[in-house]
């Protein structure tokens, strides 16, 4: 064993083998190492040094390719492998993590083993961008989502008034009939029209210029009038105002503010079995006005809660935001915290879900 | 002229009043649901004659809905129309028509489907 080691020993990469790689790699952006057949490293480039994290002064031959920055199952590699390898790996560069692919050659001259070649290249920047990509994709079929979303959400009330307008010109509904359903009609329009202004604010948010309306107005009978034209069923939905209430004056965008809450109990109403009661609790909670609405459905998974705030995120693909093109939430959040306040959701499976709204109350003078 | 019962399932109240009416003009006996689920227990406790459904709701949407119908040997055959403004991947409905539609259309078509009642 001595004889082979000593015949191998004395096979070592040549001047010229050398100095090619002084030419090559004193202009390359990757890194590039020479080791001899001992470990030894016996060239390395400037870029390599800074891969590795190591001093620019760093002197070559007196470092072994076991002090690379790596792991340790990569560090065996360089000294027992035979054949050329790729890996993916991450260097510790003076404390700071690279990506980073190694590729590694065994070199030979006349069928002996006279060292390795190691070239390290930074892959930190590629796979940045290749995130950025993926997220743009993701982002660009998130859009694309969001526009089947109006679509559908659109169609529903335009059926609705197409359908009565086609039986008024077939004659099916006289005139008077006809006169009848015009309330449905106009729910119908106003559906659309807050559909339009929930994609309108969307954009303006998106754009950074979302403005508020703000004026000073009492809490409790305006969530009094805004249930009362919800038309809900009586039977189901109970409205609390909370001991000490009293009145609650807040300084909000009114429009913004139903916007939130009718988007909070429609979901609620569509969301838990017919004859269940939806509670609605409005409440002066330190300096903040607070309105809860609580159901009893069949409440949300903690995964789907996290998703449910998301632009575009509908929770088990199912329709979770009526009014709201999978960014009623979204949008709801973003405008309540415009407002300094915010919508935060409570639920569990099979617990019922909670959602409250909080706004600041207006200081009375 | 068939006159049948027929189920509507949709999550928008305006719109099943209005498709009721439609039906209604025919002579139809009209119930409704809300979502899938809903529909799944009146029709446990009901018979229908042909079965109506949107295919986004919540709780249960439509394709979930079919197929429970389908799986089921009391309602394999029954008749069923979609009725949606998205109608992808719903390849055992009897039909499917967009919304939004000519009520003239879906009062056809439901008398065509009574008319001939797979089940006999």
């Amino acid at each position: 064993v001595s004889t082979i080691d000593r015949t191998e020993r004395t096979v070592e990469l040549s001047l010229e083998d050398l100095s090619l790689a002084a030419t090559l790699g004193d202009s390359l952006t990757d890194g590039l190492i020479l080791a001899g057949v001992d470990g030894r490293i016996r060239y390395l480039n400037p870029a390599a040094k800074r891969l590795l994290g190591w001093p620019s002064t760093s002197k070559e031959g007196h470092v072994d390719v076991s002090a690379i920055p790596v792991d340790r199952a990569t560090i065996r590699r360089f000294a027992t492998a035979k054949r050329s390898w790729v890996a993916e790996v991450t260097l510790d560069s003076g404390g700071q993590a690279t990506m980073a692919r190694i590729a590694f050659k065994p070199l030979a001259r006349g069928g002996r083993r006279v060292g390795s070649l190691i070239v390290l290249v930074d892959r930190t920047e590629v796979l940045a961008a290749e995130k950025d990509r993926d997220l743009a994709r993701e982002n660009d079929r998130a859009k694309t989502r969001s526009l089947h979303l109006v679509a559908h959400d659109l169609s529903g009330p335009l059926t609705v008034l197409k359908g009565y307008v086609a039986l008024l010109q077939e004659g099916k509904l006289s005139l008077e009939q006809f006169n009848g359903h015009v309330p449905v009609l106009v729910a119908q329009l106003n559906q659309i029209q807050r559909l339009v202004q929930t994609l309108l604010d969307t954009a303006r948010l998106e754009e950074g210029r979302l403005e508020l309306q703000l004026t000073e107005f009492d809490l409790v009978p305006f969530v009094n009038r805004l249930v009362a034209v919800m038309a809900l069923p009586e039977s189901r939905l109970r409205i609390v105002v909370a001991a000490g209430a009293g009145e609650l004056p807040v300084m909000a965008d009114s429009t913004r503010v139903e916007s939130i809450l009718r988007n909070v109990i429609t979901n609620a109403i569509k969301y838990s079995p017919e004859g269940t009661l939806i509670t609605c609790t409005v409440a002066c909670v330190g300096d903040h006005a607070e309105v809860r609405v609580r159901d009893e459905g069949p409440g949300i998974a903690p995964a789907d809660l996290d998703r449910l705030f998301r632009r575009f995120g509908r929770v088990g693909d199912v329709k979770m935001n009526p009014a709201g093109v999978g960014l009623g939430l979204f949008l709801s959040r973003q405008l309540a915290r415009l407002h300094g306040g915010d919508l935060t959701a409570v639920s569990g499976k099979g617990q019922g879900s909670t959602f409250t709204l909080t706004l600041p109350i207006c200081k009375v003078a | 002229m068939s006159i049948g019962r027929i189920l509507v399932v949709d999550d928008e109240p305006d719109l099943r009043g209005m498709v009721r009416l439609i039906l209604e003009m025919d002579g139809h006996k009209v119930a409704e649901a809300h979502h899938g689920r809903a529909a799944l227990d009146y029709l446990n406790a009901n018979d229908v004659d042909l079965v109506i459904t949107d295919i986004m709701m919540p709780i249960m949407g439509g394709a979930e809905l079919i197929n429970a119908l389908r799986a089921s040997d009391d309602t394999a055959n029954l008749p069923i129309i979609v009725l949606s403004a998205s109608p992808h991947d719903v390849s055992n409905a009897n039909l499917v028509m967009r919304k939004p539609f000519r009520p003239a259309a879906l009062r056809e078509e439901a008398a065509r489907m009574l008319r001939t009642d797979a089940r006999g």
